[in-house]
């Protein structure tokens, strides 16, 4: 009995630590206050008190009452006896890993960030402060402290619709980084991202997820059941006769997401190559390599306008309910 | 600290100064955008344009955003309205409402068309010569997707915090679709009816320890899509059946589906101790949908099992389909030192689905046996990840590890294909990772990441299987006026398996520049891409295996410039273009030019020209130019 008491209060032992009541963070040397700042940093501190952030000011459950700057910047007063910068947390100027310490002080155990670890942003070390400004942020309170990139660069607004929608402003902040998928986007058969119907963040989630690309938003998506569904809802079944890719592969497997110069956003020029491609009446010599739906193209005369296009025939190609060859 | 001080004395005179009269803030701020478009110069297939683009004419209101934060109020702090593009195919509708750490509610509405008829997808009757339909799909959809969501957040930010929420995605519309009876394929009129309610609730908990998320949600769906055919149709078999045409009168075809949809998830963040951090989840679902299916006939119809042919079919089916999946996750961070951070990450998914139909017939009048079939699938996937990242110093962090997946699948074997009623597939495949990330000062930034994969059991023959995959970027701010992206990727893939021998790749180089003064901005993006595949197939009638080689070069070039003019006026122009060689050559071009004029106080107006056009070498007929004028008022509040 007393292992398992030792075992137990061993196991527990970490979380009892971390645990543990906080230092009273307003005991610590070297902060000035709030005020103290106010009195250089006027417009910048009031605008930030009304800000969401703002209760961190008055909230004494966060133990930074009167220091809601010192919160995120550190300790103000040897930054305010020198008069240098240097002597202060500037979280933009800082290395990524300073800057997301001090934002994950707070943020780290909350909903929104719980595939941090695993997502790619993290990975390579972009830091928040890299789409978020507590400053500066678009005045949308909808869009959480998000960076205006085009107070950066104001070529970027020539990127949105005439009306910048919130979408728009979305899209055009991650494709300050990730040119290339709003290059994808410029192809002619695409989601309607660029005319600001969607955003990136209607497929991704930029704070992280274990799926790759940081693909789907929540955890109540999976490989077999993706984040597309969400708006293809018709796709999503469960069909009596599935097809097989839809759930092993997603709809990735035959759909170039990001934009295609093909109809339908096709991966290949032609329906009937993307079918083929798998379906090609090949048998794989080793079993090993053997691969799923080889065999099923038959007697079809490719040759003939009738089989030109399998979708013709084949219309449910993501998965009957009727048919199992996905006829009707 | 003297500094300190009479900064701090500074202070307390001014707080006891008399305050000046604050000026009062108006709690409503509203901006609308309103504006009317006109499209000229139209020329080429309307049609194309519409599944492209699908702006048209009229007035608008291309935008309008409003916020109210009354003084004082015990229902909210703040409330948002915004509203995009209304009267365009592609409509929005928000509006959050909040009251700091006592609720949050956001309710989310969007209406995208879709429209979509391009004969080069779905026309087999393409290249015939004198047929009617050469320049028309058979497989089309004017349809509208709506979607909306309202969740309510209760005590944000709190320890303890109820969430509900209600989501409903809908597409109803007509289109065209081929309606498949035995040996022919009749394009008939479609009605599609499309829905998915989902109800969700839960609890989060968050502590500076822990966030852990339980959530319960449940969802029905129905599609009620029909096909309809009222005129002599004789589909696309050119040929006859012992000398008699297929043809198709009048017949409907019904699809009743319903459906529901429970879920329960978990989501766990935990940090422990401060050199570890843990992240879980889990996922479990069970949806089921029950089928009932009906189809009335008339024509001249082969009937094939008995090679003969008929006048009238009916068909009634009924079915179901039950897709149990669960799924989780565990990741731990651990930092056993400070600059050794090790991500181990573990993933499971079991799911399968079992479905079932039986399914009756009757042939002018006589009824045949009903046939009963059903269909199965399993697929488990499990993937480990385990990466090691290092900080060499504080400039240079390299990192490494390694992935594994392994699972396996079963479906049903094509009815064609020998060996029985069901094949296996195995998925198993190793890869080494391996990147850094260099910031040698804070304007630089150089970060690259390779994974080389090898596996010698994959699920289809297109899938990854000895694949090398390298990612290169870099972001470098030479001044304030300058900065320069620059990012490459390539993945190649290949299966040399005898029977499958894939090879495929896709390159991609791209560069951004930023030049930014006072009264001018500019930036340019120019994107190179490159996909290649080659992978064989054995042509049915000659036997010969044939490769099926898909090419796509493209280049992609994004210009934008913004110049600040008199009187807060801005003149933007540029646009971006697209032109692709290959297997599809393409062209897209999109040039734009936008002037804003404020001409008084809360008003300015908007003009802008866009000229949008497409072309492709192969498919000449679904070429389209369109030129949009939009001119509009912007009032603000």
């Amino acid at each position: 009995m007393r292992i398992y008491t030792t075992t137990i209060v061993l196991l527990l032992l970490p979380f009892l630590a971390g645990a543990a009541p906080k230092k009273a963070r307003t005991d610590k040397e070297g902060y000035a206050g709030t005020e103290a700042c106010l009195v250089c940093h006027e417009d910048m501190g009031k605008a930030f008190l009304k800000s969401r952030h703002g209760v961190v000011e008055n909230d004494k459950g966060r133990g930074w009452k009167g220091q809601s700057c010192e919160s995120c910047h550190g300790p103000g007063t040897k930054h305010g006896e020198a008069a240098e910068a240097k002597f202060i947390l500037n979280h933009v100027k800082a290395s990524p890993r300073e800057a997301d310490t001090s934002c994950l002080s707070c943020h780290k155990n909350q909903a929104t960030h719980s595939g941090r670890i695993s997502g790619s942003h993290a990975k390579v070390q972009v830091a928040c402060v890299s789409c978020h400004s507590v400053h500066h942020a678009v005045n949308d309170s909808s869009l959480p402290l998000m960076r205006d990139f085009s107070e950066k660069s104001p070529a970027a607004l020539a990127r949105l619709p005439i009306a910048a929608t919130r979408p728009a402003k979305i899209t055009e902040l991650c494709t300050s980084c990730h040119a290339s998928a709003w290059a994808a986007f410029q192809r002619p058969h695409t989601h309607p991202v660029a005319q600001g119907a969607m955003s990136c963040v209607d497929c991704h989630n930029p704070h992280g997820t274990s799926r790759p690309f940081g693909l789907n938003t929540t955890a109540r998506t999976t490989n077999s059941e993706p984040g597309c569904f969400k708006c293809h809802s018709d796709k999503r079944g469960p069909f009596a006769f599935e097809h097989a890719p839809v759930r092993m592969e997603g709809c990735s497997a035959c759909h170039e997401n990001h934009g295609s110069a093909n109809p339908r956003i096709l991966n290949r020029a032609e329906v009937s190559h993307v079918c083929l491609e798998c379906h090609s009446n090949v048998p794989a010599a080793s079993n090993r390599s053997g691969t799923l739906g080889t065999v099923a193209t038959g007697f079809h005369d490719l040759r003939l306008p009738a089989y030109r296009n399998c979708t013709t025939c084949h219309t449910k190609v993501h998965g009957s309910h009727i048919n199992r060859d996905l006829l009707r | 600290m003297k500094k300190l001080s009479l900064l701090a004395i500074i202070a307390s005179c001014l707080s006891a100064q008399e305050p000046a009269k604050p000026v009062a803030e108006n709690p409503l701020q509203m901006q609308s955008d309103i504006g009317y478009r006109m499209l000229t110069g139209q020329h080429g297939n309307i049609n194309t344009y519409r599944s492209v683009v699908n702006l048209g004419e009229g007035p608008r209101l291309l935008q309008f955003q409003s916020t109210y934060k009354p003084p004082n109020t015990k229902l909210f702090d703040e409330f948002r309205i915004h509203g995009a593009n209304w009267g365009d195919p592609l409509n929005s509708l928000q509006l959050n409402a909040e009251k700091t750490a006592v609720y949050r509610v956001n309710f989310q509405y969007r209406n995208i068309a879709y429209f979509n008829t391009l004969p080069s997808f779905a026309s087999p009757q393409l290249g015939r010569l004198g047929a009617s339909s050469y320049a028309t799909s058979q497989s089309w959809q004017d349809t509208r997707n709506r979607f909306w969501n309202l969740d309510l957040d209760l005590r944000p930010g709190r320890r303890f915090q109820p969430f509900f929420g209600v989501a409903q995605n809908t597409s109803r519309g007509l289109g065209v679709s081929p309606l498949v009876l035995d040996e022919n394929s009749y394009p008939a009129a479609s009605r599609i009816d499309t829905g998915y309610t989902v109800f969700r609730g839960g609890m989060r908990l968050e502590t500076e320890l822990l966030h852990l998320s339980l959530e319960q949600g449940g969802a029905t769906f129905h599609d009620g899509t029909s096909l309809v055919n009222n005129t002599l149709n004789f589909g696309n078999r050119e040929n006859t059946y012992f000398g008699r045409q297929l043809s198709l009168g009048d017949s409907t075809r019904l699809y009743d589906v319903t459906g529901n949809h429970l879920y329960s998830s978990a989501d766990l963040t935990i940090s422990p101790v401060s050199w570890l951090d843990l992240s879980a989840e889990y996922y479990f679902s069970q949806p089921k949908s029950e089928v009932r299916f009906n189809e009335s006939a008339r024509g001249t119809i082969l009937w094939l099992d008995s090679l003969r042919f008929v006048n009238g079919q009916q068909s009634m089916a009924t079915g179901y389909a039950n897709q149990p999946r669960t799924a989780g996750g565990l990741t731990l961070e651990i930092r056993p030192f400070s600059r050794l951070r090790i991500i181990d990450a573990w993933q499971v998914e079991h799911m399968h689905n079992a479905g079932s139909i039986s399914f009756g017939t009757t042939l002018d009048g006589r009824a045949l046996n009903p046939v009963n079939s059903n269909d199965r699938l399993v697929l488990r996937q499990n993937e480990q990840r385990l990466q090691a990242f290092f900080d060499v110093s504080k400039r240079l962090t390299v990192f490494g590890g390694h992935r594994y997946l392994w699972g396996d699948a079963e479906v049903r074997r094509a009815s064609l294909s020998p060996g029985g009623p069901r094949e296996f597939g195995y998925l198993n495949r190793h890869s080494a990772l391996a990147g850094f990330i260099y910031r040698p000062f804070s304007k630089l930034t150089v970060n690259g990441e390779t994974e080389v994969g090898r596996g010698d059991q994959t699920f289809f023959r297109t899938s990854l299987q000895n694949f090398e995959q390298m990612r290169l970027r870099g972001r470098y701010q030479l001044s304030e006026a300058w900065q320069f992206n620059a990012r490459f990727t390539r993945v190649n893939n290949a299966n040399p398996a005898p029977g499958v021998n894939l090879n495929f790749r896709n390159q991609q180089a791209n560069l951004t520049v930023q030049w930014t003064r006072k009264l001018v901005s500019v930036m340019a993006d120019y994107t190179r891409s490159a996909i290649f595949t080659n992978l064989g197939y054995l042509d049915p009638v000659t036997y010969l295996l044939e490769p099926n080689i898909y090419r796509d070069n493209a280049h992609t070039g994004t210009l934008a410039a913004d110049l600040r003019l008199p009187k807060k006026a801005t003149f933007t122009f540029g646009g971006s273009m697209f032109r692709s060689a290959g297997s599809r050559p393409s062209r897209y071009y999109q040039p734009l030019m936008r002037l804003r004029v404020p001409v008084a106080s809360g008003m300015g107006l908007l003009a802008e020209w866009r000229n949008v056009s497409m072309g492709q070498t192969f498919y000449a007929y679904e070429a389209f130019g369109v030129q949009q004028f939009t001119i509009g008022l912007r009032i603000s509040h």
